[in-house]
């Protein structure tokens, strides 16, 4: 398999580069229009430089067609996969089959800032990046099965195998100001004193054996029993070299077993399995080294950790399958708890320990939750309808942080019971015990004794208390809801899904700097109100939004919203055109619309669903995102 | 097909075998070891250890500009939007957040957070390592160490006050603060042990250098470094001059007795440049020129023109008008551009070396102290002379007779070429009539505003320390905020007197943060009078 893609300023949030910022304030006075010729002639440069004489506001902002257009970040990769799998059958109960497959990908990405570019990012002449990143995997595996019925009742499959993961990373950076030249973007005109140079690499190696065995009676009643063991090169130098970790299972066909199928009760199925699971913690955090900046060898940032551990998790799980009205209705629910142990975290640390974070296995953490699915079909009329239902609701709660946890350089033992996560000024993730993983702090506003928000006698106005953070809420939903819908009216088709997400919050980050900038609904509905009501008073607008409205440097509090939304996630609309205009070489065409994202009911300044990293920790917070997309399409379908 | 079989049976057995080949871990230990970073057993080649942190140490005291990494703002933010502009020195010309940033006393945690991060992110760490490794084996090397770590602390404790000094490094996950008196007591044990511990060397061994290869600042020449201590030792005597006297004169005078004494020419200021290998960027250039950011400040403009200072044009640069015109801090900037091209730029180059002290503040110190009464080897008239002849040295600014002479120049009335709501208008009582030549029968405090006036002048660029002398002294005088947003907290009259401590001691270490703000004795806002800043 080969796959080639190339894509252009991919960016999703944050300050630099980001052309909503100088959309989002552009004074309300000027034209944006006037800015779309982003480029003119420069006499005393003799070639266009960009247009854009508001400065960088302090907001690194530039021009934002220019940002669109001479500032690029361009990334192409190219990945090639090449597998290849063997069977060979011993007997009739026993084969043996290998697999090999091997994953490369080659990433290169170029930044290009044109000459004129704000002086942060590039020189007078411009600047030129380049980097190059090999990722090659490569995974094999061997295994041997054997499936006998043990007699009429009974059979045995079982599985053992071996396998070896192996992953390895090499990427060079290399760029810097360019020196003479404007926008030639090549290494030669790169300023050589002020180039960044760098290297990164890395592998990673698992290597596993496990096996598995499944009994089955009749097709009616299933026990699974699996084991595993790993050896990791991230456990090197950890208090593990390898991690065990089983997991049995049994499920059951009640109403083949019990014999009581009936028209009302159709089939029912119930299942439990309880697992664990191991995994090895990040590579290098066990061995210290100490990174080249400058040439010279510095200080390791994090504390160095010599006694982690593989973190664990341990679940149950169980299942329960109903259908009803000879399959017309059907019930899923499954319940679930997780108790996960020695999770590996790496949270800040306060600069005063002389590190800036480090690497703990710490803490239990509890998932529970259940997961309801419920449809059904049925003829209205001439419409055939199907209907389903989807419930998901989770749980989580911090346990344990640190407790009575040795220090490996004093030996004293040291309990936590909240670490922080970091995040911006105003917005902070934290782990708290009793608390949730996701849980928001944000930064609030001073009060008086009586918990009255202060107001300035003589400024008449309030003011931030950066330092004291208090529970926003959590950037996870309570529940989540989805309802799907089809009808199908003889060749038509209509499909809907709605979503819902119940709970939860998030920051915007974008609203406070919009309102400081006067450019929101929120300051020009305040301005004519005449003020915006503290303590049940008014107060000038202005000043407020010029203390709470500083974004990271503001106050979180204000900008809190619910992060409950309700969507039309999907729809489409298809018709299967009459048979008889195509004859026999074709079996089907089919003509539809189909839209995602279509509407949006939410009370936040953004979709709630977008303001969520990849990460763990930094979710929740929108810093001038992207707004979420609605697409619409046409689809033709030719079956042949 | 049999035969088939028989290959593909073959090559099971050989993936199966290759399988089993690979499955050693021997190679793991290899694999999880970051190898683009120096491990343990590399840091012993060449005792690399014991020295090797020292251009960590020095590259974050004055934090240089190694672009295109951003390394410049951490110097933008540590000093530049602090001290540079609480001095009087530069002026902004940008306008973060809407002009509700530190030039106008609404701090910015991620700004007020860098001293902070630089000093115990940066240097302490080194230093804690070059301790482990040195202190018993190889005492010249924890002396050098010592210094840096003077240098470095008493500039962050001159900004939040109370720091964690003495629970440094003990491990845990939280680190109480000490009261400034005993951060100032800590840095000066540490100065005594550098200075008698490095004469004990150099007297031991003229002419060694074993620390050559990472020094940036005097190439490993130890006496050179003791000079600086001692020259360090007056500068934190003078500071706490009004905290405690006595201690101030003893540690003054015992600075200028030392057989290696103070710094008293030109060639033996410090300065931090590229070099070992090791190249940056000055970042006042970076900021001026690359970003934009910052200009001449006000007062500066005043002083300068008002003394007909022959320095002028090698600190900056006429603007395209052909005068010098400074930026007033904290005001109201609207629109950049109106205040990046009209206004003087600095005069630095990319290649300017970085100047941690010179020779001509210690002239300016001992005249303070000879105006005290303490013994300072010379008269305060003739170390006032001298630090001025000094200063005009340092710049290659000619003859400075004329200068010193000159007893009827002040600074002048200052106008702002792109809002006039900024100017300080003749006879308004925001400028000083101070003059420059000295005047023996003038009061004591009328011999110090002059001596911190023209300290002030020398001194420049480094803004940390004239704030700091400002906040002691109330001289030079600095125009005070027009635009005040601080919601009352620091009034316009008083100035800003430090900085809050970290948001991230808050959000990481809030039982430690919380020892420093008892220790500090008020509110932690930018209001509260450190230790030394009191009036006597």
């Amino acid at each position: 398999m080969y796959v080639n893609t190339e894509e252009q300023n991919m960016f999703s949030q944050g300050q630099y580069f980001n052309p909503l910022i100088p959309i989002y304030l552009f004074p309300l006075s000027d034209d944006i229009e006037r800015y779309k010729v982003f480029e003119r002639f420069d006499p005393t440069r003799n070639f266009n430089t960009q247009f854009w004489p508001y400065g960088d506001m302090g907001f690194q902002m530039q021009n934002p067609y220019w940002i669109i257009h001479r500032n690029l970040f361009q990334v192409k990769k190219d990945r090639f996969v090449i597998g290849t799998g063997l069977k060979y059958k011993i007997n009739s109960w026993l084969d043996v089959a290998g697999r090999v497959r091997l994953d490369q990908n080659t990433t290169s990405g170029e930044r290009k800032f044109f000459a004129s570019t704000s002086g942060l990012f590039a020189s007078e002449a411009g600047a030129y990046y380049k980097n190059t990143a090999i990722t090659r995997q490569m995974y094999s595996d061997v295994l041997a099965t054997a499936t006998k019925d043990l007699n009429n009742d009974l059979t045995l499959s079982a599985t053992v195998g071996a396998s070896i993961m192996d992953v390895q990373y090499n990427m060079e950076n290399y760029g810097g100001n360019l020196l003479s030249v404007p926008n030639l973007f090549a290494y030669q005109n790169v300023n050589q004193t002020q180039a960044t140079v760098q290297q990164e690499r890395f592998r990673d190696q698992t290597q596993s054996v496990f096996g598995t065995a499944q009994l089955s009676y009749r097709n009616m009643v299933f026990v699974d029993v699996t084991g595993r063991t790993d050896w990791s090169s991230a456990l090197a130098n950890t208090t593990a070299s390898s991690i065990v970790y089983p997991s049995v299972g049994a499920s059951a066909i009640l109403t083949d077993l019990l014999k009581f199928r009936s028209p009302i009760l159709s089939f029912a199925k119930i299942r439990g399995t309880y697992s664990e699971v191991g995994n090895a913690p990040s590579r290098f955090v066990s061995i210290a080294t100490y990174p080249i900046i400058g040439g010279f060898p510095t200080t390791t940032s994090y504390r160095p950790a010599t006694s982690l551990r593989p973190e664990g998790t341990r679940s149950v799980e169980l299942g329960l399958n109903l259908r009803f009205l000879r399959n017309k209705i059907n019930l899923d629910v499954t319940v679930y708890r997780s108790n996960t142990f020695n999770q590996l975290f790496n949270p800040t640390l306060a600069p005063s320990t002389g590190f800036s974070s480090f690497y703990i296995n710490a803490g239990e953490v509890v998932n529970k939750g259940i997961e309801v699915s419920l449809g059904g079909s049925m003829k209205l009329g001439a419409v055939d309808w199907s209907s389903n239902v989807t419930l998901g609701l989770n749980r989580n709660r911090i346990n344990k942080l640190l407790a009575n946890y040795k220090d490996e350089l004093t030996a004293e033992p040291i309990s936590v019971d909240s670490l922080s996560m970091g995040g911006t000024g105003s917005y902070m993730m934290a782990l708290v015990k009793g608390g949730s993983m996701g849980d928001i702090y944000v930064n609030s506003l001073a009060v008086d004794e009586h918990g009255f928000i202060k107001v300035g006698l003589v400024s008449q106005t309030v003011t931030a208390n950066s330092n004291h953070y208090i529970k926003a809420g959590n950037a996870n939903p309570r529940y989540n809801l989805g309802w799907r819908n089809s009808f199908r009216y003889k060749d038509f088709q209509l499909d809907l899904l709605v979503n819902a997400r119940i709970g939860g919050v998030g920051v915007s980050v974008t609203q406070a700097i919009m309102d400081r900038f006067g450019v929101s609904k929120a300051s020009a509905d305040a301005r004519d109100a005449g003020g915006v009501i503290i303590n049940g008073e008014k107060l000038p607008a202005q000043p407020y939004y010029e203390v709470v409205g500083g974004g990271v440097a503001g106050v979180g509090s204000r900008y809190v919203y619910s992060a409950s939304n309700v969507r039309l996630a999907e729809a489409s609309l298809n018709y299967n055109l009459p048979q008889r205009w195509f004859g026999h070489a074709v079996k089907g065409v089919t003509v539809g619309v189909n839209g995602r994202n279509l509407f949006l009911l939410t009370k936040a300044p953004f979709d709630p669903e977008a303001a969520a990293s990849t990460g763990t920790y930094y979710q929740g917070i929108d810093y001038f995102m992207q707004p979420s997309l609605r697409s619409v399409g046409f689809n033709v379908k030719v079956q042949f | 097909m049999k035969l088939k079989s028989t290959i593909s049976h073959k090559i099971l057995l050989g993936m199966a075998v290759l399988l089993l080949a690979t499955s050693c871990t021997k190679k793991f230990k290899e694999y999880n070891t970051n190898d683009v970073n120096a491990t343990d057993e590399m840091m012993e080649y060449d005792f690399l250890s014991t020295g090797v942190y020292f251009p960590q140490m020095q590259q974050n005291i004055f934090p240089p500009a190694q672009q295109p990494n951003f390394g410049d703002e951490v110097y933008q933010v540590l000093q530049n939007l602090a001290g540079d502009v609480f001095s009087g020195y530069m002026g902004a010309s940008n306008n973060w957040y809407g002009n509700s940033n530190n030039t106008t006393y609404a701090f910015i945690p991620d700004w007020y957070n860098a001293g902070f991060a630089r000093a115990y992110l940066g240097v302490m760490p080194a230093w804690l390592a070059i301790k482990k490794k040195s202190e018993f084996d190889n005492p010249h090397i924890y002396a050098l160490a010592q210094i840096l770590k003077a240098m470095s602390l008493h500039r962050t404790t001159d900004m939040y006050g109370p720091l964690p000094v003495s629970g440094f490094g003990s491990g845990g996950l939280s680190t109480s603060y000490d009261n400034q008196e005993t951060v100032y007591d800590s840095l000066f044990s540490a100065l005594n042990y550098g200075i008698n511990t490095l004469t004990d060397y150099v007297n031991l061994y003229p002419g060694q250098r074993p620390m050559a290869k990472y020094d940036l600042v005097y190439g490993g020449d130890y006496v050179k470094w003791v000079r600086f201590a001692n020259s360090l030792k007056l500068r934190l005597a003078m500071r706490i001059v009004d905290a405690n006297a006595a201690k101030a004169k003893q540690m003054a005078e015992e600075a200028v007795a030392h057989p290696i004494g103070v710094m008293a020419s030109n060639a033996d200021n410090a300065v931090l440049a590229s070099g070992n290998g090791i190249n940056f960027n000055n970042p006042l250039y970076i900021i001026c020129y690359n970003f934009d950011d910052v200009r001449m400040g006000a007062n500066m403009e005043s002083y300068m023109r008002g003394y007909n200072d022959p320095r002028a044009p090698f600190m900056f640069n006429r603007a395209p008008d052909g005068e010098f015109h400074g930026i007033r801090n904290g005001i109201n900037i609207t629109n950049k551009a109106a205040y990046t091209t009209p206004f003087s730029t600095l005069n630095v180059a990319a290649n300017t070396p970085i100047r941690w002290m010179s020779a001509a503040e210690m002239y300016f110190l001992r005249a303070e102290g000879a105006v005290r009464g303490w013994e300072m080897n010379g008269t305060a008239q003739s170390l006032y002379e001298t630090g001025i002849r000094t200063s005009f040295e340092q710049w290659n600014a000619g003859n400075a007779n004329a200068y010193i002479a000159d007893a009827v120049s002040q600074p002048a009335p200052y106008v702002d070429i792109a809002a006039s709501g900024n100017n300080v208008s003749a006879g308004s009582n925001l400028l000083a009539t101070t003059t420059i030549a000295w005047n023996d029968a003038a009061s004591n405090a009328a011999k110090i505003e002059k001596i911190i006036t023209q300290k002030w002048i020398a001194v420049y660029p480094d803004g940390q320390e004239a704030w700091s002398e400002f906040r002691r002294t109330g001289w030079p005088k600095v125009f005070p905020v027009v635009l005040n947003r601080s919601g009352g907290v620091v009034p316009t009259e008083n100035f800003v007197r430090r900085l809050p401590f970290p948001q991230t001691e808050y959000q990481s270490n809030a039982a430690g943060v919380a020892t420093g703000v008892a220790a500090l004795g008020g509110p932690d806002n930018g209001n509260t009078l450190l230790w030394w800043d009191r009036t006597p």
